[in-house]
C-alpha cells in the first residue's frame, strides 16, 4: 500500500526527463572527422511565467528567424516546444535576453562538416538522432550512446524546479568509429566525378576505389549526391548509393571472367587464333556484332580488342555449366557482404534458366545484372593473387580490442598465380595503344584494366542510344595499390567505356598515385645519394 | 601554602568544543561554498566544451573542399592540379651521405 501511494506521489512531485546521449564521431582512416555531434538545445516556453508576451515573441522570432505569427500560434499552448536543435549561437543569444519562462532542454545535433563529401557512405540521421542511411544506419547501435535520466521536482503549483534536478542515470556517449575511407582519396574521386558530370552530362556516375588486397573501400562516390546536413532538400534518388543498391549490365568488363575461366580450364592457348567473322556473326538465330570488324584474332587479342564474337567463341569452348560456375566463383549473383545497407545480389540466372542464346550473351556481359561492388571485387581478384575479398568500410571501433574487424581475404584462390600473371599481361595491353583503354594510360605506370560499354535494356530491347560506359582496373601492375571502378550511366555524346570512363580512371589513379607517393617505374632518374622520380600527367 | 584554584574541566571542555564547532562550521561553510563554485565552474567548463565542439565543427566546415572552392572563386583564385610532380627519396642511408659531404640537400632538378 505504502509503495503504491509513494509511487503515485513521486509521479506527481517529480518529472522524469531523458538526458540525450552524444552520438559517436565518425572518422576517416586517418582520424579526420567526417560526422560529429555538436551540442544543441530544444527550446520550450512556459507561457504561464512570461512577463511580456509580445516582447518575448518578437525576440524569439528575430533570433530563431521564425515568423511571429508562427510563434504566436505556438504560444496558445501552455508549454509549447518552439524549436528543436538550436545552435549554440541561437541558444546563447536567447539566454542573453534573460527572458522569463524560457526552458532549454539539452540535446545534440548531427553535423557533417565536410558537406557532401562521402555522403552516400555516411548516410544521415533523423531528427531524433537515429541513423537512417549509410554507415549511420549500419552502425547505429555502436554510434548511439545510452540515454540518461534526471528527475526534476515540482512545487505545489506544478512549477518545474529545474535547479533542483537530480541525475538518476548519466548518459553514455556512443562509440567513435573509424572508416576505411581516406578523405583525400574521396575528395579526388568526387572532384573527378564532378568534371565528368559536367563533360558527359550522364544520368548518374559511380566510382569506387578499393584496396584490392584487403577489400577496404578507400573511396566511394556517386553523382547525383546530396548534403547530409540537409537531406530533406534533395530528392530521394540523390540519396541512393547506386554503387551498392543498383545493378547494371556490365558489358565487356565481364569478359575478364570469361577469359579467366577459359585459361583456368585450359580450353584455349594464348596464341590460338579465332575467327572473328569480320565483325558480324549469325549465331543461334541472332546476329552478334563487334564494335569494329575483326578477322582472325589470337585469344589475347580478343580481350585486348574486346571482340564480342571472339569472347563468345571462347566461352563456347568451356560450355554453359563451367562458365556459370566461374561467374559464381567471382561472386556475381551474391551479396559481397559490404557493411552498408541496401546491397543487392544482382541478377544471375541458374543454367537451367538460360536460353539457347544465353551462351552468346552472358560471356560478353549481357543477360546478367551486377553491382559496382561486385565488379570491383572481381577485378581485385587479379590484383591480389586470386582471392575474393570482402569489401568493407569499417576499419575499427573506438576502444574495441580487435582493430581489424574484417578478414582480408576469404577462401581459396580462384585462379592460379600463373594464369593471373598471364591475364594481367593481357589486361595491361588493354591500357595501351593496341587496346581499347589507351585513354587510361598513365606515363610511367603499368595499369591493368578493361573497358565496358553496355547497351541499356529498355522496354524489352537493347537500346542503341543509351549506354553504360565503364572502366575497371588496378594500378600499378607490379604491386597493386588500388582498384578503381568507373561507371557512367547514359553519357551524352561519346559513350564508349574507353572514351568516357577510362579518362576518369586515369585522372583519379594519377592523383592517387601522387597522394600515396607511389613512384612510376619506368622514368626513374638515379642521382648520387638520391633517387628522383618524375612524372607528367600527359604523355 | 596557598594553593592555586584550578578552572573546572567543563569550562575548558566547553571552550574546546566551541572552538572545534566554530572551526568545523567555518570549514563546512567553506566546503559548501567551494561545492557551489565547483559546480559553477563545471557548468562553465561544459559550456566551453560545447562552444569548443561547435567551433570545431565550424572550422572543419570552413576547411571542406566545397567551402575552399567557394572562397577561391570569390577571390578569383584558380585551384589547379599540377601537371608535373616529383618524389625525391633517399637512396643511401643518411650516415653514408654525411660521410661524403657532411650535409644533405634535396633539390629538384629542372
Amino acid at each position: 500500500m505504502y509503495e503504491k501511494y509513494s509511487t503515485l506521489a513521486g509521479k506527481i512531485q517529480f518529472i522524469e526527463q531523458q538526458l540525450p546521449a552524444q552520438r559517436g564521431t565518425i572518422y576517416d582512416r586517418n582520424g579526420n572527422i567526417l560526422a560529429m555531434d555538436v551540442p544543441a538545445r530544444t527550446l520550450y516556453v512556459d507561457t504561464r511565467h512570461i512577463d511580456d508576451r509580445e516582447k518575448t515573441m518578437k525576440i524569439l522570432a528575430s533570433i530563431l528567424k521564425i515568423p511571429v505569427s508562427e510563434i504566436e500560434k505556438k504560444f496558445r499552448e501552455k508549454y509549447p516546444r518552439i524549436k528543436r536543435k538550436l545552435t549554440v549561437e541561437e541558444y546563447t543569444a536567447i539566454e542573453k535576453e534573460k527572458l522569463k519562462g524560457i526552458v532549454f532542454e539539452e540535446d545534440y545535433k548531427r553535423v557533417y562538416p565536410k558537406g557532401k563529401l562521402a555522403c552516400h557512405i555516411l548516410g544521415f540521421t533523423n531528427v531524433d538522432g537515429v541513423g537512417i542511411e549509410g554507415v549511420e544506419m549500419q552502425y547505429n547501435d555502436i554510434l548511439s550512446g545510452e540515454t540518461g535520466l534526471i528527475t526534476i521536482p515540482r512545487d505545489g503549483r506544478g512549477n518545474v524546479l529545474n535547479s533542483l534536478s537530480r541525475v538518476i542515470r548519466s548518459s553514455v556517449k556512443g562509440k567513435d568509429i573509424y572508416l576505411t575511407i581516406d578523405e583525400r582519396i574521396q575528395q579526388i574521386v568526387e572532384e573527378e566525378i564532378e568534371k565528368c558530370w559536367e563533360k558527359s552530362c550522364p544520368k548518374k556516375i559511380s566510382v569506387i576505389a578499393m584496396d584490392p588486397k584487403t577489400g577496404e573501400i578507400l573511396a566511394m562516390a556517386n553523382k547525383p549526391d546530396y548534403d547530409p546536413n540537409v537531406p530533406s532538400r534533395f530528392p530521394p534518388e540523390h540519396r541512393k548509393n547506386y554503387a551498392v543498391t543498383d545493378l547494371f549490365e556490365p558489358g565487356s568488363i565481364f569478359k575478364i571472367v570469361t577469359a579467366a575461366a577459359v585459361l583456368e580450364e585450359k580450353k584455349a592457348g594464348l596464341d590460338e587464333v579465332f575467327n572473328c567473322e569480320g565483325g558480324k556473326w549469325f549465331i543461334r538465330g541472332h546476329i552478334l556484332h563487334d564494335a569494329h570488324p575483326y578477322g582472325p584474332l589470337e585469344f589475347q587479342q580478343i580481350i585486348i580488342k574486346s571482340s564480342n564474337i571472339g569472347t563468345v567463341k571462347l566461352a563456347m569452348r568451356i560450355g554453359e555449366e563451367t562458365l556459370y560456375q566461374y561467374i559464381k566463383k567471382f561472386g556475381f549473383g551474391e551479396l559481397t557482404g559490404i557493411d552498408l545497407p541496401g546491397e543487392i545480389r544482382g541478377i544471375l540466372r541458374s543454367v537451367e534458366r538460360w536460353s539457347d542464346y544465353s551462351i552468346t550473351a552472358i560471356p560478353i556481359g549481357q543477360e546478367v545484372g551486377v553491382t559496382c561492388l561486385q565488379a570491383i571485387r572481381a577485378i581485385s581478384v587479379f590484383a591480389n593473387g586470386g582471392y575474393l575479398v570482402r569489401p568493407h568500410v569499417l576499419k575499427k571501433v573506438e576502444s574495441s580490442d580487435s582493430s581489424l574487424l574484417h578478414s582480408a581475404v576469404t577462401g581459396e584462390p580462384l585462379i592460379t598465380s600463373e594464369n593471373i600473371m598471364t591475364l594481367n599481361s593481357i589486361l595491361a595491353r588493354v591500357v595501351s595503344e593496341e587496346g581499347t583503354a589507351v585513354k587510361a594510360k598513365i606515363h610511367g605506370y603499368s595499369i591493368c584494366g578493361k573497358t565496358g560499354t553496355g547497351q541499356k535494356f529498355i522496354n524489352g530491347a537493347y537500346s542503341h542510344s543509351k549506354f553504360i560506359a565503364s572502366f575497371l582496373g588496378f594500378i600499378p601492375l607490379e604491386d597493386p595499390k588500388i582498384s578503381i571502378l568507373v561507371n557512367v550511366d547514359e553519357p551524352v555524346g561519346a559513350y564508349y567505356g574507353g572514351a568516357v570512363a577510362a579518362p576518369v580512371f586515369k585522372e583519379v589513379a594519377w592523383r592517387i598515385m601522387q597522394y600515396m607517393q607511389v613512384p612510376p617505374q619506368s622514368t626513374s632518374i638515379a642521382m648520387t645519394g638520391f633517387q628522383t622520380y618524375e612524372n607528367k600527367r600527359t604523355d | 601554602m596557598k594553593t592555586r584554584r584550578r578552572k573546572p574541566d567543563w569550562i575548558t571542555n566547553l571552550f574546546l568544543v566551541a572552538a572545534f564547532t566554530f572551526c568545523y562550521l567555518i570549514i563546512y561553510c567553506k566546503a559548501v561554498a567551494l561545492g557551489y563554485r565547483v559546480s559553477d565552474l563545471e557548468r562553465t567548463c561544459k559550456q566551453l566544451k560545447n562552444w569548443n565542439q561547435y567551433y570545431r565543427s565550424q572550422i572543419l566546415r570552413e576547411l571542406s573542399l566545397e567551402k575552399v572552392k567557394q572562397r577561391a572563386e570569390k577571390m578569383n583564385l584558380s585551384l589547379e592540379i599540377p601537371e608535373t610532380w616529383r618524389i625525391i627519396s633517399l637512396a643511401n642511408s643518411e650516415t653514408e651521405i654525411e660521410k661524403k659531404d657532411k650535409s644533405a640537400h634535396a633539390e629538384e632538378l629542372r
